[in-house]
């Protein structure tokens, strides 16, 4: 069956409308039929009656909607439902509701075998859980009894380095591996500050911010021109790439999210000038080089290695773009933010992505969305 | 079971483990079948039918009632699909497998007919077609199509006006019939070819 092309309206017979071309595909045939003179429906009978053209196109169109509606619509496998609950029992339990986590996923999983449910557990296993969960806190507290107490007799100090035997072995820092059975962000920053008795604990995001090489504001204000480069120091690059395509496969957060980088943005990440400027203070790949033998002797080849690039979605506040950067520090041992002379192109500000975070946005315009800003984020490892 | 989807609602929102089961029973399919004609892929609908009940039932908190349950997880799902079709285009993942039967070039050296297509092979040819329209036209028209919502709330699910929606879809109707008629055309050239 073939039909005539046209595009709009304006092929549309004089006084017919797309509305009233859909109304008439959509309706059955006895409303059809039955349509009353001057009614949209009868306009577009009159018109297919004396443009046959107009009349194929429509019938099919009206097949084509009911072959669709007649799609089979198969269930899904057993296991979906199955991880679906888990997966929120897990998080009530990690009281996580506020922000999400990463796990796996559970297509690769596969839910079948060793899959985690409090409610699968056996009967022993949940007093079990509550006299571990009490002797950890009696545990620790325990342990901070000559902190708190300077009248102890304790030589320690406030800041425990994560070197100190006691310590490593409570909490063994892994900043860029992630949990790959049940938690999300791999924990623990380089040292754990415990502050002195009496002083008011700064909060994640100050702390952050005063880690930070220039205000949040400026940040934001180069994100969203497109002059900002976030770069992560990490230990193994490969084991944050990972950790980052988790982040990138699962939204963490309703304001910011992780996408793999167009391999044109990889390849501007990998000029010689962008890995000098992730080159910071010690940290960053360096060029690779290799030698050589060619018919004018030995030559050396050096080029810069690939740049491991992802690109940050995040929404253009301050809050969110904290947010973030505590995201991503928890993938590696430091954040960066590198300005830029010059917009790298792509980057910058962008309209609010239609994304399920319309759990948070569900009213009002989405014209009226806080714009997001696109900033590319370099893995590099550390020396 | 319980009918009421209000108190199935609130239920679910104290914590009642029976209930937040219930609604995925409900509508497990239903959105199933919204990624995988959105998609085309059975282990990303899967995997995204998974992901939308979980941000549903954890963001349930945020559900305010003034659209049906079922309207606010086709958004939440639409909107997963979007994102995944965005970081498709980066990583160019395989796409639908042809539906049964294999493709319609294939099927069509030995069995069409000048007749008219029969029901079958009209279901294939849609099939197929809906995945090589945009994303944007396919989404609307699953959306009223296949999943049968009213104009009032696919412009919910999409967040843009009715009118707005209904542009959208005689387009998408024009780009379906278009994707169709290349696939035919294209069953009648391997004819010829064969000959």
């Amino acid at each position: 069956m073939t039909t005539r092309p046209f595009n709009s309206d304006h092929d549309l017979p004089q006084g017919l409308t797309e509305s009233d071309v859909l109304e008439w595909v959509e309706a059955d045939a006895r409303t059809r039929s039955a349509a009353t003179p001057g009614s949209s429906l009868h306009r577009v009978t009159r018109a297919i009656a004396s443009d046959t053209s107009l009349g194929t196109m429509l019938e099919a169109m009206r097949i084509d909607r009911a072959a669709l509606g007649s799609l089979e619509t198969p269930a899904p496998p057993d296991w979906v439902a199955q991880a679906v609950l888990e997966e929120h029992e897990r998080q009530a339990l990690l009281s996580l509701s506020d922000m999400a986590t990463i796990s796996p996923r559970a297509a690769d999983r596969g839910y079948d075998d060793d899959s985690f449910s409090i409610s699968a557990m056996p009967g022993w296993f949940r007093p079990a859980m509550a006299v571990a969960a009490v002797l950890a806190v009696a545990f620790g507290a325990w342990q901070l009894i000559p902190l708190v107490l300077p009248s102890s007799g304790s030589q320690r100090g406030p800041e425990l380095a994560t070197n100190d035997p006691v310590e490593s072995d409570l909490t063994p820092v892994t900043p860029e591996r992630i949990d790959q059975e049940h938690t999300a962000v791999a924990e623990a920053p380089e040292t754990v500050t415990i502050p002195a008795p009496g002083v008011i604990e700064p909060s994640a995001a100050e702390i952050l911010t005063a880690r930070l090489d220039m205000p949040v504001e400026r940040a934001l204000e180069l994100a969203l021109a497109g002059r900002l480069i976030v770069v992560v120091a990490v230990v193994e690059a490969d084991a944050a790439g990972d950790a980052a395509e988790d982040i990138a496969a699962q939204a963490v957060a309703p304001t910011w999210r992780l996408e793999d980088a167009e391999k044109e943005l990889v390849a501007a990440m990998a000029s010689p000038d962008h890995a000098r400027l992730a080159d910071l203070d010690g940290i960053g790949e360096g060029p690779i080089s290799a030698t050589g033998h060619g018919p004018l002797g030995q030559i050396e080849y050096v080029m810069a290695s690939a740049p491991t690039v992802f690109l940050a979605r995040a929404s253009a506040s301050p809050e969110a773009l904290l947010g973030m950067l505590d995201g991503l520090a928890r993938l590696g041992t430091e954040v960066r933010l590198v300005p830029l002379d010059e917009r790298l192109p792509g980057m910058g500000e962008i309209p609010a992505p239609a994304i399920e975070s319309s759990l948070l946005w569900w009213e009002g315009d989405p014209a009226a969305w806080q714009p997001w800003a696109a900033i590319p984020v370099r893995f590099v490892e550390s020396r | 079971m319980i009918d009421d989807e209000p108190q199935l609602i609130e239920r679910a929102k104290a914590g009642d483990g029976a209930a937040a089961s219930e609604i995925v029973e409900r509508y497990q399919r239903r959105i199933y079948v919204l990624c995988l004609r959105i998609l085309g892929n059975p282990d990303d609908a899967e995997e995204l039918t998974q992901e939308t009940l979980v941000k549903a039932l954890t963001g349930l908190e945020r559900y305010d009632g003034r659209a049906k349950l079922g309207t606010w997880l086709h958004r939440i799902a639409t909107n997963a699909c979007y994102t995944r079709i965005r970081s498709d285009r980066v990583r160019s993942k395989g796409r639908v497998p042809w539906p049964e039967g294999g493709e319609p070039e294939a099927r069509s050296r030995v069995q069409r007919s000048d007749e008219a297509l029969d029901a079958g092979q009209r279901q294939r040819h849609v099939a197929v077609a809906l995945d090589q329209i945009q994303p944007e036209h396919r989404v609307v028209l699953v959306l009223r199509d296949v999943q049968g919502l009213e104009y009032e709330q696919v412009a919910e699910v999409l967040g843009v006006p009715i009118g707005t929606i209904k542009s959208r879809l005689f387009r998408a109707r024009l780009a379906l019939r278009e994707a169709i008629e290349r696939l035919e055309s294209g069953v009648a050239r391997s004819e010829w070819g064969h000959q």
